[in-house]
């Protein structure tokens, strides 16, 4: 049976994954409308802002969810689970580099690390956005992806706690901290703050 | 730091809420434990709105790779489809039902299972040389008969 995107617009993200699984083309096409550019996003501001890795990412994502249908569990929210996997993968990779680093110390630096912002920059949005992305990559994978998916995707704790398989006071913890470092790492995009007493810490 | 979760939810609130100075006492003792600083708790306050909004309004222009969906729907052709995987699981599940007492059928079940599929022969794979190939050989003529007394009726013989 032929069946479009437009035949699955009303349904819930749920039920498409079930339908992915039972091989219905149309309910794959419409389930990658509503989160290619979610899950793109994602991967590229976790995986050193590559459009092309991110890309990978994205169809590498997919395929596990042609290939693995049942790995899936329709009575659990499907963008958790989604973006759980993104997660791991973003995790695998990270280790990947990690290894990469040990036995080439000569191997092609991550380009977003280690940059700087120039304080003069002006206070506006995308100067904020770039400078705050430079000071998202200092910090580890969890604490990337709990950041991203309660200022972008705007997950609620429990499910940030899903995604990242612990408490949920963990996950309160981490972007706490998060959320205190990059306050002071970005002081300079806020007028009002600088002072002498923030100055001195 | 050793902070439980409602210390987080409560720091939370009265950065959404309160400024420094709009804190009582016991609130400002509360913040200071987790700002080193009044400038900081207000930096805090600051930043927690401009994060929603940076990110909200970050249009990165990312392009898609065309092929990729089409990709993925030629690769869904060929799939397995889940209604297999669900065959898998009902069998699993009958067989995790079946009670301890009856280890010794599950057993002899499996004997049997096992058996069958030597001799069927692995499905995609072609075994390249002995009795394997022999589509005429009995099951007699592939193992020795004391073999074949035990796994007929699926336990050992004593």
């Amino acid at each position: 049976m032929i069946s479009t995107a437009e035949t699955y617009k009303g349904w819930s993200d749920e039920a498409l994954a079930a339908a992915i699984g039972q091989g219905k083309n149309g309910a794959l096409e419409e389930l990658y409308f509503r989160y290619q550019k979610r899950v793109q996003y994602f991967f590229y501001r976790m995986l050193g802002h590559s459009e092309e890795k991110a890309n990978d990412f994205v169809q590498d994502l997919f395929l596990k969810l042609i290939e693995k249908p049942h790995l899936f569990n329709p009575e659990k929210r499907f963008s958790t689970w989604f973006f759980s996997v993104a997660h791991n993968m973003c995790k695998n990779e990270y280790r990947r580099l990690k290894v990469r680093e040990v036995m080439d110390p000569e191997a092609e630096a991550n380009p977003s690390t280690g940059q700087r912002f120039d304080p003069a920059y002006q206070a506006d949005l995308n100067a904020f956005n770039a400078a705050l992305h430079a000071a998202l990559d200092q910090f580890d994978e969890d604490r990337k992806t709990a950041f991203l998916l309660r200022h972008r995707e705007g997950f609620s704790i429990r499910e940030i706690s899903q995604v990242l398989q612990c408490s949920e006071g963990t996950v309160k913890s981490k972007l706490f901290y998060t959320h205190k470092k990059l306050a002071v790492r970005l002081k300079d995009f806020n007028p009002n703050q600088l002072t002498s007493e923030t100055r001195k810490s | 730091m050793n902070t439980d979760s409602s210390a987080f939810d409560h720091i939370e609130h009265l950065l959404a809420t309160k400024s420094f100075g709009e804190l009582d006492a016991a609130e400002q003792k509360l913040v200071l434990t987790h700002f080193d600083s009044a400038s900081e708790y207000e930096m805090m306050r600051d930043g927690l709105p401009r994060f929603d909004r940076a990110l909200q309004n970050d249009a990165l222009d990312l392009k898609d790779d065309p092929g990729t969906l089409l990709r993925l729907k030629n690769r869904m052709e060929v799939a397995p489809k889940s209604s297999n995987v669900k065959h898998g699981s009902l069998l699993g599940l009958l067989w995790g039902i079946l009670p301890g007492k009856l280890a010794g059928l599950k057993a002899g079940i499996m004997a049997i299972v096992m058996l069958g599929m030597v001799w069927m022969g692995e499905p995609g794979v072609e075994h390249q040389e002995g009795v394997w190939t022999d589509s005429t050989a009995t099951l007699s003529d592939t193992f020795p008969a004391p073999f074949m007394d035990s796994v007929s009726v699926g336990f050992p013989v004593r």
